[in-house]
Parts: C-alpha cells; sequence; structure tokens
C-alpha cells in the first residue's frame, strides 16, 4: 500500500462517521448576533472619511433641526433614554429629553430594597445616580471588596448616549471614589432583550457578558449569568474586553491575591519558587469559580495550576512536557530559518512524495527491502528524532540490550527498531522487534533504563 | 497556540471562503452558518472523537465549539486563518471537557456509524488503530493532516512543534498504520 492509498483509505474510511446535526442553540445564538455597524465602519473608512462624514452628518442634523424648529407642524424631537444601574441591585431609570427620571424600576429583588426607600420623581438622572450610589455604599452592596458598577444607557441617539455615559460614569466616581465603573452604551435590541428576559437580568448585564464572549468564546452565557457585576468586570479585564470601557480600579480585596496563589499551586506541587520560571498568574473564571490561573515551568515540564480565589484550594493541576525544541540549543537553527523557508519546496509538493528515499524506503512494497534498510532506517530516525534527551540518558543501544535481555533474545542478527520520545513528561525509548514470529514493543524509562511497558505478540 | 499560528502560517486555500462565511455568521446568517457545518463539522467532529474517544463528549464539544464560533464570529478579524482558529476552539473545548471528566475511554463502540457496513467497520477499524496504537500526538497529526486537510506546516504551527517534527512522526504513524492494516 503507498502512503497516497493508505492516506485516501484512511480519508474514505472515516468519511462513515457522522457528525451530529447542526443544533437549533447554534441557529439561535446565530440570530441573535449584534452587528456592529459602527465598529465595523470604524475598521473599513479611514480616519479622514470619516471626519468628512461626520462633517455631513453635523450639517444634515443641523438642517433636521432647523426644520423641526421652523416648522409649525413638526413634534418636537423626542429620544427615548433609558438608564441602567447593575452592581447586585439592578435598576433602570426612564428619563426625558430634560433628563428628568419619569420612572425607576426594580429589576431584582435588591432593587426593590434600594429603591422602597427613594423616589427619584422630578429629579435629574444625575440626581437619582447620585442617590442611588450613595444609598448602595450605605446598604453595603459596594465596598472595597466589591466595588464594580455598570451604567448602560439605552438611547437612539448615539453620540447622546456616549455623552450621558461618560458623564454618569463621572457621578459615580464623584460619590464612591473607590469604585470601578464598567460603562457602555446601546440601542435597543429586541434578541438581547429577550436573552435577558428570559435569564432575568438587566439587558446591560446581558451586552456585558455577550462582550466577554466575543472576547473570549469558550466561555458560556449561562455560567457568566450567576456572576455578579465585579465578577463580570474582572473576568472582562481578563478577557481584555475592548467594547465597554472601564473607569477606576477594579478591587481583588475579596480574593487571596496572585502571591498566595502562587504559593498555593508550588506548594501542591512541592516545588519551591527558585526552581521555577516564566511564573504567570491571572484572576478568571473557571470550572465554576473565581479561581486564579498559575502558570509555569519547571524543568522540562510545563504546569498549569487552578487555584480557587477566595481560599486558596488548588482545584486542577495539569502538567505537560514542553516541546523538545524549548530545551535544545541546536534546534534553534530551525527558529533561525524563519519557518522553515528552505522547506517550502516540500510543502509545494503536497505530501513529500519526491521528498527522500526515506518516504521511498517506508512505503516500498518489497518488505525485503523493507527489512534489508531497517537497520539503518532506525539511525535515520534517531537522527531525524528531536526529542531531546538528557546528558544523563542511556543510549538507544544500552536500551535495546535491556529489552533483548528481559525477552531472553540472545540472536545478536535480530533486527530492532528504537525510537526516543517523550511521553508524559518522562523521555522514554520505544523499541519494537520481532523474534520467531512474536513482535515483541517495550518501552524503556530513558534515563534509568527501567521497562515501563512490555508486550509480545504473535505476528500475523 | 493560537497566536503563534496566526502569525506564523500561510493562508490556507478555502480560508477566504471560510473569512466569508464567519462575516456573515456575524449579522446572523443562518444559512452561511449552517454551509461553514457542513464544510466543517465532519473533520471537526473527528478530530474531537480522536482527542475524548467518547461520542457524547464529542458531540458535546463539536456543539460547544460551534456555539462559541456563531459567538465569536463578530469579533473574529479575517486574516485568512478561520480553519486554524476553530479548530483551536475544538482543541481548547475537548481539553476543557477531558479537565472536567477526568477519564480516558478506549472503546469506540459507541462511536455513531449509519450501519454495519464493510465501510463502517472499516472506519471503527482504522479509527480505533489511530487512537489505540498511534500516540495522542501521532493521531493528532495524522487526523488533521488526512482527514481534515491541514498542511504539515499548519499542523506544525497550531501544535507549536518544528515541522521536521510533525513530519517524521507523521510518516512515523503511517508506517505503524500500514503495518497493522496491511497485516
Amino acid at each position: 500500500m503507498t502512503k497516497k492509498e493508505l492516506e485516501t483509505r484512511l480519508r474514505n474510511g472515516v468519511s462513515a462517521i457522522e457528525a451530529p446535526p447542526l443544533s437549533e442553540e447554534a441557529l439561535n445564538a446565530c440570530l441573535v448576533q449584534e452587528p456592529d455597524t459602527s465598529k465595523k465602519l470604524r475598521r473599513i473608512l479611514p480616519r479622514r472619511l470619516l471626519a468628512v462624514a461626520a462633517v455631513l452628518l453635523l450639517t444634515v442634523a443641523v438642517g433636521v433641526t432647523c426644520f423641526a424648529l421652523f416648522s409649525p407642524a413638526s413634534a418636537p424631537l423626542q429620544r427615548s433614554t433609558v438608564v441602567s444601574l447593575d452592581v447586585n441591585p439592578s435598576i433602570s431609570i426612564d428619563v426625558d429629553n430634560n433628563e428628568t427620571v419619569l420612572a425607576a424600576n426594580a429589576l431584582n429583588d435588591d432593587g426593590e430594597t434600594i429603591l422602597a426607600e427613594h423616589d427619584f420623581s422630578g429629579q435629574t438622572i444625575d440626581q437619582a445616580v447620585d442617590t442611588l450610589i450613595a444609598a448602595m455604599v450605605t446598604e453595603g452592596y459596594l465596598n472595597d471588596k466589591a466595588n464594580s458598577v455598570l451604567i448602560t444607557v439605552n438611547s437612539d441617539d448615539d453620540a447622546y448616549a456616549q455623552t450621558l455615559q461618560e458623564r454618569l460614569t463621572n457621578d459615580v466616581l464623584a460619590r464612591f471614589a473607590d469604585g470601578a465603573v464598567l460603562s457602555q452604551h446601546m440601542t435597543a435590541d429586541e434578541e438581547l432583550e429577550k436573552l435577558a428576559a428570559a435569564k432575568k437580568i438587566s439587558v446591560g448585564k446581558a451586552r456585558l457578558i455577550s462582550q466577554i464572549l466575543e472576547a473570549d468564546p469558550l466561555k458560556s452565557f449561562d455560567e457568566l449569568c450567576d456572576l455578579s457585576i465585579h465578577e463580570l468586570h474582572l473576568v472582562a479585564n481578563r478577557a481584555a474586553v475592548t467594547t465597554v470601557t472601564g473607569s477606576g480600579e477594579v478591587s481583588d480585596k475579596a480574593y487571596i491575591g496572585t502571591d498566595a496563589a502562587v504559593k498555593a499551586a508550588l506548594a501542591h506541587l512541592s516545588l519551591t519558587a527558585d526552581t521555577v520560571r516564566g511564573l504567570e498568574a491571572e484572576l478568571d473564571y473557571e470550572r465554576g469559580t473565581m479561581c486564579y490561573e498559575v502558570e509555569f515551568v519547571s524543568g522540562t515540564t510545563e504546569y498549569e495550576v487552578l487555584v480557587e480565589a477566595t481560599v486558596g484550594t488548588v482545584l486542577f493541576a495539569e502538567e505537560e512536557p514542553l516541546e523538545d525544541d524549548d530545551f535544545d540549543d541546536d534546534l534553534d537553527d530551525y527558529d533561525d530559518l524563519d519557518d522553515y523557508d528552505d522547506l517550502d519546496d516540500y510543502d509545494d509538493l503536497d505530501d513529500y512524495d519526491d521528498l527522500d528515499d526515506y518516504d521511498d524506503r517506508d512505503f516500498d512494497d518489497d518488505l525485503d527491502d523493507y527489512d534489508d534498510v531497517d537497520r539503518n532506517e532506525d539511525s535515520d530516525d534517531r537522527a531525524d528524532d528531536h526529542t531531546v534527551l538528557p546528558e544523563t540518558a542511556i543510549t538507544a543501544d544500552e536500551a535495546v540490550s535491556i529489552a533483548l535481555t528481559d525477552a531472553g533474545v540472545t540472536d545478536a542478527n535480530v533486527r530492532t527498531e528504537a525510537e526516543a520520545d517523550t511521553e508524559h513528561g518522562k523521555a522514554v525509548y520505544e523499541i519494537e522487534f520481532t523474534v520467531d514470529a512474536t513482535e515483541y514493543d517495550y518501552k524503556i524509562d530513558a534515563l534509568t533504563g527501567e521497562i515501563l511497558e512490555r508486550s509480545a505478540e504473535a505476528d500475523d | 497556540m493560537l497566536t503563534a499560528y496566526l502569525t506564523s502560517v500561510a493562508d490556507s486555500t478555502d480560508s477566504a471562503d471560510l473569512d466569508s462565511l464567519l462575516r456573515r455568521i456575524a449579522v446572523g446568517e443562518q444559512a452561511a452558518l449552517g454551509m461553514l457545518y457542513d464544510q466543517l463539522s465532519h473533520g471537526m467532529y473527528v478530530y474531537a472523537l480522536s482527542l475524548l474517544k467518547d461520542r457524547n463528549d464529542a458531540q458535546d464539544a463539536l456543539q460547544d465549539s460551534i456555539l462559541a464560533v456563531v459567538r465569536g464570529a463578530s469579533s473574529y478579524r479575517a486574516r485568512g486563518k478561520a480553519k486554524a482558529w476553530i479548530y483551536t476552539i475544538v482543541h481548547n473545548r475537548c481539553m476543557q471537557s477531558l479537565r472536567e471528566h477526568k477519564r480516558t475511554y478506549t472503546s469506540l463502540d459507541e462511536v455513531e456509524l449509519p450501519d454495519d457496513s464493510a465501510e463502517a467497520t472499516e472506519a471503527r477499524l482504522l479509527l480505533s488503530t489511530c487512537l489505540k496504537q498511534l500516540s495522542e500526538e501521532e493521531s493528532r497529526i495524522v487526523i488533521l493532516h488526512a482527514v481534515s486537510g491541514f498542511r504539515h506546516r499548519e499542523i506544525a504551527a497550531m501544535l507549536e512543534l518544528p515541522l521536521p517534527t510533525v513530519l517524521s512522526k507523521y510518516n512515523r504513524a503511517l508506517k505503524k498504520l500500514r503495518t497493522i492494516l496491511e497485516g
């Protein structure tokens, strides 16, 4: 069987495996996509063109305003503006053109608690926000450990919404100087409103979550729904969300801190700080809880440890061998070749059919020839293999000898294949040979010479 | 891993089409999602199966990945690397699933195949051979190249391996498969 025939057989074979049909959930998720036309416009149009467009828009706007002022039949221009505040209490406030509060509505039980003691009718939106923030500080919803406020301005007038968003952010920080504000503005979005209603959260929170998901698609809407605004603020920072504005410094005082998290991670693995490098620790939401994601390298192993953020319990630790080239100075040359430019031709040849004798020999139908070159191929394999063994490792020949001795094989003419590899961070030799129609496979620890696995099967 | 890929790999031939589909998905075009799914779901599913070795988990990983693709479509910046971006999402979902379940299956009896035809038997044999006889890295490379159509150079960037290593692992894996299948 040639290499191409084998690949075709493989491709055709697995084509019988059927992927499940596209889910309704994915189709529905597709429908609720919110095209951000303003962002796209900015990306497509150069700055100068945007400036021209802005002047033109202004001209049109002035024209419309003049028409509104001088036409006796025209109704006054009405803006529809809703401001929502989310901490844990969630409150939405309808305001009129003069920025006077028309109505304030609680969106959850904590919102009811806050609103029960206040009447905002006739007040300006700035006064209402100031009063609400003061009440939330008094009631303990805002404190040094949870200091985040989400402001969402929902208006059909985009420019006005942005101005109001910035002004209200300043109002919050003027009242609660140690606060951290996330602010955003949006136009009415029916799908997002439906989603928010179904999840019993505010539209502002739903939008914030959707922005986090855009930056970090591996999280899910449902899991983020359960988080407080403060937690979402931390997650948004971790995901580097750029479509929601952040002001002030979000507090991490409710958590053990990165130093303690690193300490817990190292202690869990019985390692010390001086033996590791590339240390990184960041607060995130993983596995259903806030935790520190601690990453570092020790020796030839890369570690990822999740440390629960409030008490410092290690939730999960994973280790992976670093790729061989990370530690092999000799292989740095490959990196210097700038993406293997000299190998470009191989790519172009598609499947490397003309690569060299290695391939031809590998897939030669003549098994005798194959056997004849088997020993040579061993050395080729070793030369080709980039598994880097420590200096103290045993040689391939020694590993072969250990395997042959274990199998009780004394025939010096037995053909063997030996291949260095790394498995679960451990350097091993894989040895294969066939004697009297029995195929032997060994895995030998490349450092100690210990036999890790052995198998003997009748060679059909 | 994805960043490394984005900065180092040449365009895939079908990436322009995928970029265009992702743009359409970003504005809520379900038909575009259907086309993308038709084009990629088989390879994505086989790749998930090869990593998770469990039908239900692979199906969940595929659906979660597609959801992530839909939600991330508007933030995806077209750089001609759509397929690798999508496969990286599948890979990450599978790794998350492995972490959550902390289990490893070796039986593929549950893999959904259309019937007990010769093709189905061949598929089961090939896949189980891939999974049982090859190392995880070898089977990953074989699936990505032979089934999903990635070039070795692309796989090298995706898996952050030197190209010669991918080449030699691929050749060795095919050699093992041939020996088994011809045996």
